[in-house]
């Protein structure tokens, strides 16, 4: 099992959270999204692989790339997660429990069903806005869509690929997965929000970005 | 007269840029067609006042800024669209590279 770490100027936590995923898997990847800061030598430090993308193109395009790197190293399972520690990678456990006992394809993280501690109101509305979308789009009422911690079958991430290069990738992946028709299980996981963790997410401006990303990414073969 | 006169150069320079383009026949053909559209509207101004009586719009003059607004949205989607074209291949590049060299700790 690959765990993908998706960073972008995240010096201050990625090590932490790399030496936490070790603690679940030996095989970590940490995707720089460009970073000028020193987020690749801690990730390095803290024992991750690490490719490094030479600027910045976003999220959605930086965890295609440790993706397809997992793929590349033989991955059978592959775990993704953000680098700002809001995940828990004890989470992963019950995941892959999860995984295996519903013959699933993709497990998603469900910060609602589980626990959040920390959470904004304003972050609130703004997932409220993601679900909406979803649904509008995909039709799927999937709880947390915009969750990061995720786990894929290697089939299903051979079979997704995310062309999104920002945001609009996690709305992306579940129309993806809508339409192939893969196996989606939601558990249980806790995120907790720390003032870093806010201060990097999203902004609410951000969801009409999503939604002319997602319009435009139609248009575009 | 004088603004005809700098309007229809304006125009020839459309119309010259569309033959330029003819490899790209529906966008050179749309210009092409808007251009001379344009053409006649300026040394006819009355023609668009039938128009826009003819469209439902009042006057001629706001005829022509409401089919301006359109072609300008069309043209913002059309750079967007192609934009979002460069930015897959560049991202493409980018991502190539990246899984070239994976770096770790020795």
């Amino acid at each position: 099992m690959w765990i993908v770490i998706t960073a972008y100027q995240e010096s201050q936590t990625v090590g932490q959270v790399v030496r936490n995923c070790l603690s679940q898997s030996p095989y970590v990847v940490v995707v720089d999204d460009g970073s000028e800061d020193d987020t690749s030598q801690r990730a390095l430090e803290a024992g991750a692989r690490v490719v490094r993308h030479i600027f910045n193109l976003g999220q959605g395009a930086a965890l295609q790339t440790g993706i397809t790197f997992a793929l590349s190293e033989g991955a059978d399972l592959i775990v993704t997660m953000d680098a700002d520690g809001q995940h828990d990678p004890s989470d992963i456990v019950d995941m892959v429990a999860e995984f295996e006992a519903a013959g699933a394809d993709v497990v998603l993280g469900d910060r609602f069903s589980g626990r959040t501690i920390g959470i904004t109101w304003r972050r609130r509305i703004i997932l409220k806005c993601a679900w909406f979308l979803i649904r509008m789009t995909s039709g799927r009422a999937i709880s947390d869509s915009q969750i990061g911690l995720r786990l894929l079958s290697a089939d299903a991430a051979r079979k997704l690929e995310i062309t999104q290069n920002r945001m609009a990738y996690a709305s992306e992946l579940i129309n993806q997965i809508t339409r192939l028709n893969l196996k989606i299980i939601e558990t249980p996981v806790s995120v907790t929000y720390t003032r870093y963790s806010i201060r990097k997410g999203q902004s609410g401006f951000n969801s009409i970005n999503i939604l002319i990303d997602l319009i435009v990414g139609r248009l575009v073969k | 007269m004088i603004i005809q006169f700098i309007l229809t150069a304006g125009v020839c320079i459309c119309l010259l840029y569309a033959f330029n383009q003819i490899k790209r026949w529906p966008l050179s053909f749309a210009i092409a067609l808007v251009a001379t559209l344009g053409l006649i509207f300026i040394w006819q101004p009355e023609w668009s006042n039938w128009l826009a009586v003819w469209v439902g719009v009042s006057r001629g003059a706001d005829l022509m800024f409401y089919i301006w607004i359109v072609i300008s949205m069309f043209v913002i989607l059309n750079l967007h669209i192609r934009n979002r074209v460069v930015d897959r291949k560049l991202t493409a590049i980018v991502r190539e590279l990246a899984l070239i060299k994976p770096q770790r700790l020795n």
